[in-house]
């Protein structure tokens, strides 16, 4: 498997877990099954505590395991969070009995759980990255990861926030529902619009991880120049196409105020985009000025 | 070059060929051809002690100046 298929596969990996972890309907039953396992009698109660014991000590095995810095003891934080979350998933009348509890609880138990296992996941790849033996392919593998993450979340989190959109203004507007098209189109033209810049990012991560992989093997090579010159113009590029993307919205909807019944207003600066085209504008100049030492310094016998 | 490389009349003198000198400092031909030419743009220490070492000779002997000042002509 190449170094990019593994990034690709290990960011769409990470985007199925969270999904996974944040399915919090999934949760809530879980947590009535184990209810009704507990209720069924002496054995189904034992196996029940058996359950919640068994999940709530997966994490605090690591530390036990292999703990030995102090971001370790975030596994022994996520046990106990498992441990309660699981015991007031199959308790929920032990809550709050004004809010409906199973739901909001199973959401506030698998965010915290989630943060408190990623943290701890950062903490270890960063202590990680340091004693990485070739961390031109980490840099790539971790490009290739969020351009893979980046894609199905924003993805995901744009065509959720249309359909949303679109439901809300319906449920707004139950007088006139055949004069919300031009006001869908214009959600559904925008939405697509604020897609192609992130896309677009997507692909400067793709690239970004080949210049890395080039940086690693073949550092002062003219192909890795052309590489850190041709993202230097993408990224210059993103933030023409971003600015443009934000001017044309919010003309359209100047130009079709009338026919609209929700709008959307963006200022937009792609600093980050801008900030990136720079260092990699400054990347390509100090591989060239190396690039010149070291061939300076092969000329020295 | 300010600096010139007498490096062929210590070789004639010690019956040593540029190959047989290769083999014993460790660099390449070409690189001793351009040092022999005086076009090289520096020479380590570690390869002069080599070829003193091996030559049994001064730095002097493979190394003189001519008095005059020399810029370089292009710097990094």
């Amino acid at each position: 498997m190449t170094a990019k298929k593994a990034g690709i596969a290990a960011g769409l990996l990470s985007v199925l877990l969270l999904a996974a972890f944040t399915r919090t309907a999934a949760l809530e039953q879980f947590g009535q099954w184990l209810r009704a396992l507990s209720l069924s009698g002496l054995t189904g109660d034992l196996a029940a505590w058996g359950i919640v014991l068994l999940l709530s000590a997966l994490p605090a095995l690591g530390l036990v395991w292999r703990g030995r810095n102090y971001w370790d003891w975030l596994l022994l934080l996520a046990s106990l969070q498992i441990f309660f979350g699981l015991y007031f998933l199959i308790n929920p009348t032990l809550l709050n009995p004004a809010l409906p509890s199973g739901q909001i609880w199973g959401l506030v138990f698998s965010a915290g759980t989630v943060s408190v296992l990623l943290a701890w996941a950062v903490l270890r790849g960063l202590e990680r990255l340091k004693k990485a033996p070739s961390p031109g392919r980490t840099l790539s593998l971790l490009l290739d990861g969020a351009g893979c993450c980046l894609l199905c979340l924003t993805g995901w989190e744009h065509a959720v926030t249309l359909f949303e959109n679109i439901r809300r203004t319906a449920e707004a507007n139950t007088a006139i529902p055949d004069q919300l098209l031009p006001t869908d189109l214009m959600l559904t033209l925008l939405t697509a619009a604020d897609c192609v810049p992130i896309l677009l990012s997507c692909l400067v991560l793709f690239q970004g991880g080949d210049l890395a992989r080039a940086m690693e093997t073949a550092p002062f090579h003219a192909e890795t120049v052309l590489l850190a010159e041709k993202l230097s113009r993408r990224c210059a590029e993103i933030a023409a196409i971003s600015v443009l993307i934000c001017v044309g919205g919010n003309l359209l909807q100047m130009l079709f105020f009338s026919l609209l019944h929700q709008m959307t207003n963006i200022i937009s600066f792609p600093f980050i985009t801008v900030l990136l085209s720079a260092a990699l504008e400054l990347l390509c100049r100090y591989i060239r000025e190396a690039k010149a030492v070291s061939d300076d310094n092969d000329s020295i016998i | 070059m300010a600096i010139v490389v007498t490096l062929n009349e210590v070789l004639k003198q010690r019956g040593i060929t540029g190959k047989e000198l290769c083999a014993k400092i460790g660099i390449t031909e070409a690189n001793l051809s351009i040092l022999r030419s005086g076009k090289a743009n520096g020479v380590r220490f570690h390869t002069i002690n080599k070829i003193c070492y091996y030559l049994d000779c001064d730095v002097g002997d493979i190394l003189h100046f001519d008095g005059n000042l020399e810029e370089p002509k292009d710097e990094v």
